[in-house]
């Protein structure tokens, strides 16, 4: 057990507590308890800490200190020996974000969606696994989420230039949500990190979900519909026989080809659409009438079915196959699939 | 003016322009190792880049060829084959293609040559040199852009206006353009921009 003293960070009990979130270079002192190394930013800022942490959560790290020379200029206060320093390229706003998440302390997520993925991607080429893991658990948890509509394609660019895979197949499929045309998306065609080549692999992850959603959801048609809502039929004036309603049926396929209609909006509107039309004919079908129930069932499996089918695209261009587990994901894919 | 490959290079790219330049008193190599004999005086009198460097005092350990001094270049040989001719009063090198003219340019460009890069331009202008055509105009510009060559960009720019520009039309093109040259190209092409009449039948 490292011991507390009041000149160190407060050392927090196991539970995780929520991320502070910004760096200020007043609280940018972080002498921990019995160091024995010196950690340097590129900014000259030195980080007093005992290598134990370091060598334990990261192998790179481990190597460059055991390279380093155990002379310094660096004079300890507790020790006559200088400590050894190794000097690191990251600033010393990343480094001591990156501390808070290797010692049992507060941990310090940078404010900026930038400054966030730079400290994964420091996170990630030192081969900190658990740090990373702790990292993202911080971001999971925060609200709104770190990915979303607004932020997916920043998110994503930056993650594609950090080679950061999880974070891009998670921006890739929030992006799902959104329409994607060239000229559409101008604005965030500025984002850091963007280039012709990340959003051509952007267009083929998409392309690649909607030819498996165009089978997908033709087999939810043709043997997936909950039999309730397999019986409806529409009565509309202008129908010959009593069939299955024609609106409904391509709501469904259309889901493959616009994706980010699929919305429980846009399914009521697409009825609202057919009841007025077949209004204007006089009479009214019996589209009006099917219960929430029914809508609710209907909506379900086909929220399953889509769900399952962009699950199963994992890869999105330089990314190569990953296993997705973490909290986010699923609450990102939730949250668009609510 | 073009020289045999040194003896690293058994493989030489093969060069229509063979100029025999008995006062040359200097080697332009280029990266893939050819020789090309020049002139000082030439080269200083079309870039001032090459007029600053030829008058720094020669290293006493740098390479001498026939007693020539050697000036390594990062350009091919078929470029500097191109751009060399259009030193001289001969017939000009054609590159064989846009995309190489406008490596011409740049290199004209990063060599302050700018009378020869005007030249080029005119002779792109009456067809001279080969410029981009119909569809063209994404990679061009695309191309144009990572060089920093703003005329050929806004020429670029403008024969894409004849085009959708999709991801589907795109395609693999998509992946030469960097930095902002997309963004700039999607906004260039929202102005009210004046459709110059079509320059195909």
């Amino acid at each position: 057990m490292i011991p507390h003293n009041s000149n160190t960070m407060p050392i927090v009990p196991p539970a995780t507590p929520e991320p502070n979130e910004v760096v200020s270079d007043e609280t940018l002192h972080f002498d921990f308890p019995g160091p024995d190394i010196v950690l340097r930013s590129c900014d000259s800022h030195n980080f007093r800490v005992p290598k134990l942490y370091i060598v334990i959560y990261s192998p790179v790290l481990r190597e460059l200190i055991r390279s380093i020379s155990n002379t310094s200029d660096v004079p300890n206060s507790e020790e006559p020996e200088p400590l050894p320093v190794v000097k690191l390229p990251e600033s010393k706003a990343t480094l001591y974000s990156l501390l808070t998440f290797v010692f049992p302390v507060a941990p310090i997520l940078p404010s900026t969606t930038e400054k966030i993925m730079g400290l994964l991607a420091v996170a990630q080429k030192y081969q900190m696994d658990s740090v990373l893991t702790h990292i993202r658990g911080a971001i999971a948890r925060q609200d709104p989420p770190f990915i979303r509509p607004e932020t997916a394609f920043h998110v994503y660019f930056l993650a594609q230039e950090h080679e950061l895979h999880q974070e891009a197949l998670q921006a890739a499929r929030v992006t799902l949500r959104l329409p994607m045309t060239i000229e559409g998306l101008e604005d965030e065609l500025e984002f850091p990190g963007m280039t012709g080549a990340h959003l051509h692999e952007l267009w083929k992850y998409h392309e690649r979900v909607r030819t498996d959603l165009k089978s997908g959801v033709l087999e939810f048609r043709n043997f997936g519909l909950p039999d309730d809502v397999k019986h409806l039929c529409c009565t509309a004036p202008r129908t010959d026989n009593r069939t299955f309603p024609q609106w409904l049926d391509n709501f469904i396929r259309s889901i493959a080809e616009t994706l980010h209609l699929f919305d429980l909006i846009e399914f009521e509107n697409a009825r609202a659409r057919h009841i007025k039309d077949e209004t204007y004919y006089s009479e009214t079908c019996s589209c009006v009438d099917i219960s929430s129930q029914v809508i609710r069932a209907f909506w379900e499996a086909l929220t399953v079915v889509v769900h399952r089918t962009i699950e199963k695209v994992r890869r999105t261009g330089v990314i190569g196959f990953i296993a997705i587990t973490s909290t986010n994901t699923h609450r990102q894919t939730r949250l668009w699939l609510s | 003016m073009k020289e045999e490959p040194t003896s690293e290079n058994s493989d030489p790219p093969s060069l229509l322009l063979c100029l025999d330049i008995p006062d040359a008193n200097i080697i332009v190599r280029s990266s893939d190792k050819v020789n090309f004999r020049v002139r000082k005086s030439v080269l200083a009198m079309s870039s001032p880049f090459f007029k600053d460097l030829l008058s720094l005092p020669q290293p006493p350990d740098d390479e001498l060829v026939d007693g020539l001094p050697v000036v390594q270049l990062s350009e091919d040989a078929g470029l500097l084959d191109s751009l060399i001719s259009l030193l001289y009063p001969i017939s000009p090198v054609i590159p064989g293609s846009y995309e190489k003219v406008f490596a011409l340019l740049a290199a004209c460009q990063k060599y302050d040559m700018v009378s020869v890069q005007s030249n080029i331009r005119a002779g792109i202008k009456v067809g001279t040199f080969p410029a981009p055509i119909e569809d063209e105009g994404f990679s061009a510009y695309a191309i144009a852009s990572s060089m920093g060559l703003v005329p050929e960009m806004e020429h670029a720019a403008q024969l894409t206006l004849y085009y959708p520009m999709t991801f589907e039309s795109l395609g693999e093109e998509l992946r030469s353009f960097k930095g902002r040259a997309l963004c700039d190209l999607v906004r260039y092409r929202k102005r009210p921009n004046e459709l110059p009449p079509s320059p195909w039948p």
